[in-house]
């Protein structure tokens, strides 16, 4: 039937996103194997899950809290690492048998120290990544990084990592990237063929749950979606930037104000995907290699920049008429770069707005917003 | 406020004072730096652009190099009424673009640049800065020091600068970095890079940072022969010229006169009932909030402010002034032992790295003698309140007593006077809550009242 297989995905993807902490525990029930969450994707992801660890991201839940006022600063601390932290103080996370933290990063460093000073875990690592990515040493210094990693999972499990193991995981991730394209690829339709919150699910998903399974969901999306209808005149074509976002509400009420989300550069979004595992005889070097190719975070887009073309260009491709900048309070790294990255857009007939996010937002008054910037892009 | 845990002596004797002899040299040292800005093209040299100040020993090898920092009128635009001058900035980095939760400080230095104000001199003249040097502890000085240069349209030079204890891997990442960075400067610069001058560079940075070292430990004495106040302003040369042979010598003059005060007895101000510490960057356009304890009685002896020493820690958790590289046993005769020797340096700070930053305000408050902590939270400054509030914690479990206050180092609309300063503010209550109270006629410390307001 046309479209049931993708609604069936769909449906499970759904799940996996709205109950991520039971479907972790599921699959540790079925495995026996151990859970990581991690708290950047600034890390060698593929070398936990070569480890025979489920590395998950860790997300907030998007309720008012106050049980982590005594550790991050509500005034200012990012939102999104304020609501990540509390929900392992609230012992939702309490399944998990590692924590991987990014140094560098403030919001990332509070959260990761907060989480293993006050709350058990038998594993944490702090992964020492880099940021000026346009330098000349950076990738022999993150292959070391990377091995390091590499001993400290090998001497936690007790077992050695393989090479044949790592050429499984950087086969299977590489796999998830290029179906995720795919599906990205329908989003440049004139008509998309899929939500810009139907992407933000499938993209939070594939953080959630096993590789391996959750590419035969990606398989069947691939297949059904260039038969499903969809009516057209959905709205204006936006793209949405900003650092980790998660809040798939938001992006629904933002798209029932005529706004169709054809593309987004959020680090739990599209920019998780682009960059594929180039394999080559040293594993690490090459994982080492992705890090730096990979489409850069504010914080490491140095010493020259290239967010600023790597946006105009999204938009170019996804025929973007406006954008959003999504920037979470407390996040001066989105701020920092906001002006040279609206530059390039507006440059080239491409409005943009900013819109604050907290740990709830304010619809109604995002509402208003977004119609009177509509309208200057309608006229 | 907290709950004071601990039973707090008051130190009721009256100490003589006087003011600082190397004080003018200090004013001396600080006026040629203000100045470097517009010679230094002049006399054949070149300006960077940066905040870091990181490492500026290094760079000595390309030559003399200016380093206005913060920007070369931030110390003037502070002295304006209210700081307006300061706040005028920082609403020029906004009109640009850059938003709320950006750091102020940064923002007043943006403004300064993208005003023209960083690239003239008082006397009208012009300057073209020749290249943006930075490395990456702080991403805002990171990011601010990216926007600065591109807006003077200097090319960048970043030293990735991996945190905590430097792993192997990590100090060859950092050698690297520093070799091509000679490589780099001699480029742009045209310039051959002077091996000899980068040795007594980074030697001459060891050296300041023990010295001042020395100098913090002089402040253990009670009474102490200097405020955290008067050690902000004698240090302004080790924060600007640390790797010169004038500053060497300086700090030497200045160790000399505080061991003399130390010995006898002559303090800092005349009182000491409390001894304070303050953690966190003051707001520096408000410095006098320094000086708060002062009409109590008390004064702040040491801080985060004055974290320009280097130490080396003891297995007993106590820090020490660092052994020199001749008493670690490092020679520093070619380019590759000073760059060597500059990580080496480097690792030193990260001992104090902010994993431990609890640890380290407690042993400063029980090595310098401190009865109380002050702790300033900085609203913009993430770098910063990195384990400010895990600190506060860790200090209130050891019974330290601790006072917070919130503002911000660069932005003026952050700071409340108000609420901070005034009847029944955050610090008068702070200090009344330790059982000290407002002491009439007070006569301030020796510093002069341009001083005092800047």
């Amino acid at each position: 039937m046309r479209g049931e297989l993708f609604m069936k995905a769909m449906q499970e993807i759904q799940r996996i996103v709205s109950h991520h902490h039971e479907v972790a525990k599921e699959w540790k029930t079925k495995t026996g194997g151990k859970v990581f969450g991690y708290l950047s994707h600034d890390i060698p992801e593929e070398l936990i899950y070569a480890a025979g660890v489920l590395p998950v991201r860790i997300l907030g839940s998007h309720e008012p809290e106050v049980i982590t006022d005594p550790y991050m600063w509500n005034m200012m601390h990012r939102v999104f690492e304020r609501d990540c932290l509390a929900q392992g103080l609230q012992g939702r996370y309490s399944y998990l048998d590692g924590i991987i933290g990014v140094a560098r990063d403030p919001h990332i460093c509070q959260c990761f120290f907060s989480w293993t000073q006050h709350i058990p875990i038998p594993y944490s690592y702090e992964f020492q990544t880099a940021v000026v990515l346009g330098g000349r040493r950076v990738v022999d210094y993150l292959r070391g990084e990377v091995e390091d990693f590499k001993q400290s999972l090998e001497a936690w499990t007790g077992k050695p990592i393989s090479d044949k193991s790592i050429d499984h995981a950087i086969e299977l991730y590489n796999q998830t990237r290029r179906l995720v394209k795919q599906i990205s690829e329908f989003r440049k339709d004139d008509v998309p063929k899929i939500t810009g919150a139907e992407f933000m699910e499938i993209a939070l998903a594939g953080m959630l749950t096993d590789k391996a399974e959750y590419n035969h969901l990606l398989e069947q999306l691939v297949k059904d979606i260039p038969k499903r209808k969809i009516p057209d005149g959905q709205g204006v074509r936006v793209m949405l930037i900003g650092g980790a976002n998660d809040h798939i509400d938001l992006v629904k009420a933002i798209e029932g104000m005529g706004v169709q989300v054809v593309v987004d550069d959020y680090s739990t979004g599209g920019r998780y995907y682009v960059t594929e595992v180039i394999p080559e005889a040293d594993r690490l070097h090459a994982l080492a290699v992705r890090m730096v190719n990979k489409p850069r975070s504010p914080l490491a887009d140095l010493p020259e920049r290239t967010r600023p073309a790597y946006l105009l260009n999204l938009a170019r491709e996804y025929k973007v008429q406006g954008s959003i900048f999504m920037i979470q309070r407390g996040d001066d790294a989105e701020e920092f770069d906001y002006p040279a990255n609206r530059k390039p857009l507006e440059d080239n007939n491409i409005p943009t707005l900013v819109l604050e996010l907290d740990f709830t937002n304010p619809v109604e008054q995002f509402r208003t917003r977004v119609e009177a910037f509509m309208e200057t892009l309608e006229s | 406020m907290e709950e004071i845990k601990v039973a707090i002596k008051i130190n009721n004797e009256k100490y003589k004072t006087a003011p600082f002899k190397c004080w003018p040299l200090m004013k001396e040292i600080r006026r040629e730096h203000f100045w470097d800005t517009w010679n230094a093209q002049k006399e054949g040299g070149f300006v960077s652009m940066g905040m870091g100040l990181g490492n500026i020993g290094f760079l000595g090898g390309i030559g003399h190099v200016a380093n206005p920092s913060i920007g070369p009128h931030f110390t003037r635009l502070a002295r304006t009424p209210n700081a307006e001058g300061i706040t005028q900035m920082v609403e020029v980095a906004e009109a640009e673009g850059f938003g709320r939760d950006v750091c102020g400080a940064i923002k007043a230095h943006l403004g300064q640049v993208f005003s023209g104000m960083s690239s003239t001199s008082p006397m009208g003249e012009h300057i073209r800065h020749d290249f943006g040097w930075d490395n990456t502890g702080c991403h805002a000085i990171t990011k601010g020091t990216q926007v600065a240069s591109e807006a003077v349209g200097a090319p960048l030079l970043l030293i990735d600068t991996p945190g905590g204890k430097h792993r192997e891997n990590a100090r060859k990442y950092l050698l690297a970095q520093f070799q091509d960075a000679i490589e780099w400067l001699e480029k742009r610069t045209g310039k051959k890079y002077d091996d000899e001058k980068l040795i007594e560079g980074v030697k001459n940075e060891w050296y300041t940072g023990i010295l001042f070292a020395k100098c913090l430990e002089q402040l253990k004495a009670v009474p102490a022969p200097a405020s955290m106040r008067d050690m902000f302003s004698l240090r302004l040369p080790l924060v600007t010229g640390r790797h010169k042979k004038r500053v060497v010598d300086y700090l030497q003059i200045l160790l000399d006169e505080l061991k003399d005060r130390a010995k006898n007895q002559i303090s800092a101000y005349g009182f000491e009932k409390l001894r304070l510490t303050h953690e966190n960057l003051h707001a520096l356009y408000r410095i006098s909030v320094l000086l708060s304890p002062e009409e109590y009685g008390a004064i702040f002896v040491n801080g985060i402010a004055l974290d320009f020493g280097l130490w080396e820690w003891k297995e007993d958790g106590s820090c020490v002034s660092a052994r020199s590289p001749e008493e670690r046993g490092i020679q520093i005769r070619t380019r590759e032992d000073a760059l060597k020797s500059i990580i080496e340096r480097m690792d030193l700070h990260q001992e104090d790295a902010v994993e431990r930053r609890g640890y380290y305000w407690y042993r400063r408050a029980k090595d310098w003698n401190i009865d109380a902590v002050v702790i300033h939270y900085d609203r913009p400054c993430q770098q910063e309140m990195v384990n400010t509030l895990e600190a506060r914690l860790y200090l209130q479990e050891k019974g330290v007593p601790v006072g917070i206050y919130v503002s911000s180092q660069g932005d003026p609309r952050d700071f409340d006077e108000r609420r901070i300063l005034g009847p029944g503010g955050e610090l008068p209550t702070f200090y009344e809550s330790l059982g000290l109270t407002k002491m009439e006629n007070v006569s301030r410390s020796h510093l002069t009242a341009e001083d005092i307001a800047t």
